[in-house]
């Protein structure tokens, strides 16, 4: 077996008709830019890459075959490990197909506090892309910056769940519990810290020459070549496409509140760059109109006892309670033959949820349509007769994230 | 380029849709629509599959442009044909989504849409992977996420969940695999 070196460097000269001599280069899947494990089989004229393609599939875990074999509540923890930057917005789209399965609503203010909480979880994940994907292009303070600001949206979710990463706070129907008063605070530093800080980063990159240089016209995708392509989420909108999944198909609040879809124009580098930096500002717009319109009280989840689990009082306290309690949480409930497709808008594109029930406690397929897998695939398109270098600022860009890719 | 704020000329729905696809199959090809919370999806034939994409895709005023995803589902024990191909298509003009559906059996192919769509490559590819699904033109059906010395598809119903002492029984030639890799599997007690 070969083994692995960080970036192993095969230097294969192969005589082409033309006399020219290109050489293979492997990068990955061990190399700190490629976020996570991903490995490219670059093809170099030089310093020029002719032709790349990306090998995927060192982190599958069979997550789908594994929500197979789990009853609907049971599958969540799993899900947190599909895109474990915004571990919930997995669990959301899941409870929200097995939600349309079922026909049933979320109250009010669980539906607000699903929204509020999607674009936290949308801007911890902007946070992350930013500092890493700034880093590699040499700005290494952003990323500290960057890192500050995303552990202010990961305490938000220790308050609410006890943990940062993985929180497996969504469940079908609503959510595990309602959220303490202590979290309302931490929101409200949010909102008022943020906007100094994303004026900041604009401040730090913007004008910055070296950024500049190595962003503009680099990666450059046409609006038609995109979309031919399957991309979602800011990398096709930096394309020019006006198209953003809580406008045209809105789900939870995002009819009710008031925020502007960013639109690039020429898809390269630094547009994406752009669109996701206006993206924090419209997260943290909605973050705030969440917080005004939001119910000061009132139930959760749906149905409890039929769906969800019914309040540790009532269970401690009623025979009804009791069963209920016992009944979900050996058994699971049954979800109506049918299936359904769900999509979102995570922070790397479209993410669908296409479930299938066969009348059971368990779901019989659930299948995630992966926006990184299917963006990663235009990484090639992008890359074609630029330099070694522009391919880290273009895997950067494209806010490529190995967990869900491989799922 | 599709612009999602253009005014549409008319009032287009699914219905209009469905009577596409249906002038579009075949003469006595299958076509099947039914309705589901508010989602519709055709059944049809793997024959009429690529002129049904072309249709939508190219056909005014609905123009399915994103084909959003590509899988399919394994239902080992029922009558009809054993695997389930989904496509799910999307207008960004109508604001419209709507799912295609073909039956096949483990010995039979589809047509791929990767002529059509770029997208359809890896997506299909991962169908292959996953299914043991044959897509007919597809420039390289190759596995995508498992090994490629693999030679069973882990999302069909009868592969197992996780190795167990019976295993070597159960399914011998994945075993067979799984020692070829030098994996102890079948060892663990359960």
């Amino acid at each position: 077996m070969r083994t692995l070196a960080i970036t192993r460097a095969e230097a294969r000269p192969e005589e082409e008709s033309d006399g020219k001599r290109t050489m293979t280069l492997n990068m990955g899947p061990q190399h700190p830019s490629t976020h996570g494990v991903l490995r490219l089989n670059l093809e170099l004229d030089g310093e020029i890459v002719t032709d790349m393609e990306p090998k995927i599939g060192y982190l599958h875990r069979g997550i789908e075959k594994m929500a197979e074999n789990k009853q609907y509540q049971q599958v969540f923890p799993w899900l947190d490990r599909v895109d474990y930057l915004e571990s919930d917005m997995n669990n959301l789209g899941f409870a929200m197909a097995v939600e349309k399965l079922l026909d049933v609503e979320v109250p009010e203010r669980g539906q607000w506090i699903r929204t509020m909480l999607s674009e936290v979880l949308r801007m911890g994940a902007h946070f992350i892309w930013l500092g890493t994907s700034v880093m590699e292009l040499g700005a290494m303070s952003v990323f500290m910056y960057a890192m500050r600001d995303r552990e202010l949206t990961y305490d938000m979710m220790e308050i609410i769940s006890g943990m940062r990463i993985n929180t497996t706070f969504f469940r079908v129907g609503g959510m595990r519990k309602d959220v303490p008063p202590e979290f309302f605070d931490k929101v409200d530093e949010f909102i008022e810290v943020m906007p100094e800080r994303i004026d900041e980063y604009e401040q730090l990159l913007n004008n910055n020459p070296i950024f500049l240089d190595r962003t503009k016209g680099v990666g450059q995708l046409g609006a038609e070549e995109a979309i031919d392509l399957g991309l979602t989420g800011p990398a096709l909108r930096a394309c020019g496409v006006n198209w953003d999944i809580r406008k045209s198909e809105p789900y939870l609040k995002f009819d009710e509140v008031d925020f502007r879809v960013p639109v690039g124009e020429n898809g390269d580098v630094f547009d994406r760059y752009l669109c996701r930096i206006e993206e924090l500002r419209q997260s943290l717009s909605i973050i705030k109109q969440c917080r005004e319109k939001m119910p000061e009280d009132g139930p959760i989840n749906a149905e409890p006892g039929k769906i969800s689990l019914p309040s540790r009082s009532k269970m401690k306290t009623t025979m009804e309670g009791l069963i209920h309690h016992f009944k979900l949480v050996t058994e699971g409930f049954k979800v109506p033959e049918g299936e359904v497709y769900s999509p979102i808008e995570t922070s790397k594109g479209e993410q669908g949820w296409y479930v299938v029930s066969d009348g059971t406690n368990k779901p019989h397929r659930v299948r995630i349509r992966p926006p990184c897998f299917v963006n990663l695939q235009s990484l090639a398109e992008m890359c074609e007769g630029e330099t070694i270098a522009d391919v880290i600022a273009n895997i950067g860009s494209l806010d490529i994230m190995m967990g869900e890719t491989d799922r | 380029m599709p612009d999602q704020s253009a005014e549409t000329p008319e009032n287009v729905d699914v219905r209009h849709v469905l009577d596409l696809i249906k002038e579009t199959v075949s003469g006595d090809g299958r076509f099947e629509a039914s309705e589901f919370r508010d989602e519709t999806r055709v059944i049809i034939d793997p024959e009429d599959l690529l002129a049904v994409a072309r249709a939508l895709k190219d056909t005014e005023p609905f123009y399915f442009l994103h084909l959003s995803d590509v899988t399919a589902v394994d239902y080992p024990d029922r009558d009809a044909p054993r695997f389930d191909v989904v496509y799910q298509f999307y207008s960004f003009k109508q604001n419209l989504r709507i799912r295609l559906k073909l039956q096949v059996d483990e010995d039979e192919s589809v047509p791929s849409l990767t002529p059509l769509w770029s997208t359809a490559n890896w997506l299909e590819r991962e169908c292959y992977d996953m299914f043991g699904v044959e897509f007919d033109g597809h420039p390289k059906l190759e596995r995508i996420l498992m090994p490629k010395a693999t030679t069973s598809h882990p999302l069909r119903k009868d592969y197992p969940l996780s190795p167990r002492k019976n295993y070597q029984q159960r399914r011998p030639e994945v075993a067979q695999e799984a020692e070829e890799w030098g994996e102890d599997f079948g060892h663990h007690p359960r």
